[in-house]
């Protein structure tokens, strides 16, 4: 399980909801507004802002972080947000439907995470009438969405079979489950820190419990086969894995400039290590954190004075240098 | 040659009726909405209008849309989304296809 949890970087439920008998391209502003106004009736700590207020920057950095997406950032001119401050919930109000529950976290959270997201949606159905049928359940702009509205994800770092080659064909690893595996930024290429997801496709006659354990089991198949390609690489050439982990260490211990590729690269090489038991953390999480974190319009957004950020790259260098001098064992 | 539409000014362009066919009209009746013989025909047969009384209304069916946000299902194919939560119950029966497909996209390949 402890390796299991290395290779399970992040998990994400979403739900979809609309208000009865409104268009779903509705782009009337106060429409979201009060949406927003009546969620935060019920949850008093979240926060709302239009999309529109959100300074550019700090946009990026929540899209980097998956909390708000492309679409909602089309219709900032109408669109809203709602979010808690630790960042794990973001309902977005005027995306594809008008409301889109999302709740986000590190690990392996779903049933959780869908606990948290079915409160806020309940809270929401008590103000608002919400769209639904007895033959269709909740109602969505496009049909794939019908049914329990739900979308569960799992980000998954899979540099064993990246690197082995293997994952061009663990698509067969499904069998007949419908999911869909995917590349982070849709293409799964290196730059991505070999980051991947795994989340349930059409689902209109499945409970969210059911979606909840096709995605689960998927995820196990994944990271039993991750595991696999890990130890081949390891049993292959030890040294030659040894060497790439610790000379990851050396550079982030020790640079004064880091790029964001460069962050990426070496910063997947220590999580290798740590799946691997080649180094270890006070707590292991603290590499996917610095994955995040260390992303251009999120660092800028945690450290840039008065609008600006004059050398990144040094930033970026000092930031990871200080985590993991003060978390390595 | 007089415009097969006013009958009054010369023909110097060619345009297309709702049948392929091509008309001769003048610049005036280049973009006016066209009844031709062959048009009042097909509608008379259709709609079995008395010739006298039937207004001169455009020949094409109306689509259907949907009474609350005035989205059509033609609209649905080339977008694949549909307007409100009222077009699931005004396109019931062309949807249906579309749902049985989906419900069994969960369990079958």
């Amino acid at each position: 399980m402890n390796n299991i949890t290395n290779i399970v970087v992040s998990s994400r439920i979403r739900l979809a909801r609309n208000i009865e008998k409104v268009p779903f391209a509705i782009d009337d502003p106060q429409f979201f507004e009060n949406i927003a106004l009546g969620i935060k009736q019920s949850f008093p700590d979240f926060y709302s802002t239009k999309v529109a207020d959100i300074a550019p920057e700090l946009a990026s950095s929540l899209f980097e972080q998956h909390l708000i997406s492309k679409e909602i950032l089309a219709h900032e001119n109408y669109a809203s947000l709602v979010a808690n401050k630790k960042n794990t919930v973001s309902i977005m109000l005027g995306e594809e439907d008008h409301v889109r529950i999302q709740v986000i976290k590190q690990g392996f959270n779903l049933s959780e995470e869908y606990r948290e997201a079915s409160e806020i949606a309940a809270a929401l159905e008590k103000k608002f009438k919400i769209a639904r049928s007895k033959e269709l359940g909740y109602i969505t702009k496009c049909p794939t969405n019908l049914g329990s509205g739900m979308r569960a994800s799992i980000m998954v770092f899979l540099p064993g079979l990246c690197l082995t080659g293997k994952i061009l064909s663990v698509k067969n690893l499904f069998g007949e489950l419908k999911i869909t595996f995917r590349g982070e930024k849709g293409e799964g290429s290196r730059s991505d820190g070999f980051m991947y997801q795994i989340s349930n496709q059409a689902h209109i006659a499945l409970r969210p419990e059911e979606i909840i354990d096709m995605v689960i089991k998927a995820t196990t198949i994944i990271c039993e086969a991750e595991l696999a390609a890990q130890a081949e690489l390891f049993n292959k050439d030890k040294l030659v894995l040894r060497d790439r982990v610790m000379k990851s260490l050396g550079i982030l211990t020790y640079a004064e400039l880091v790029s964001p590729d460069e962050a990426i690269e070496h910063l997947t090489n220590l999580k290798l290590g740590c799946s691997l038991n080649i180094i270890r953390f006070k707590n292991n999480r603290i590499i996917d954190d610095l994955i995040f974190t260390t992303r251009p319009h999120t660092l800028f957004s945690r450290f840039a004075k008065n609008g600006a950020l004059p050398d990144p790259n040094a930033v970026r260098a000092k930031d990871i240098k200080s985590v993991i001098k003060q978390n390595l064992l | 040659m007089l415009c097969e539409i006013c009958g009054q000014n010369i023909a110097s362009l060619i345009r297309g009726d709702s049948f392929g066919n091509e008309i001769r009209v003048c610049m005036r009746c280049l973009d006016k909405p066209i009844f031709s013989k062959a048009d009042l025909l097909a509608d008379l047969i259709a709609n079995d209008f008395d010739i006298f009384s039937a207004p001169m209304t455009p020949l094409t069916p109306k689509p259907k849309v949907c009474p609350c946000c005035g989205y059509s299902f033609e609209d649905f194919r080339e977008f694949g989304e549909l307007g409100c939560s009222e077009c699931y119950k005004a396109f019931a029966a062309e949807l249906a296809p579309v749902i049985a497909r989906l419900k069994k996209a969960v369990y079958d390949e």
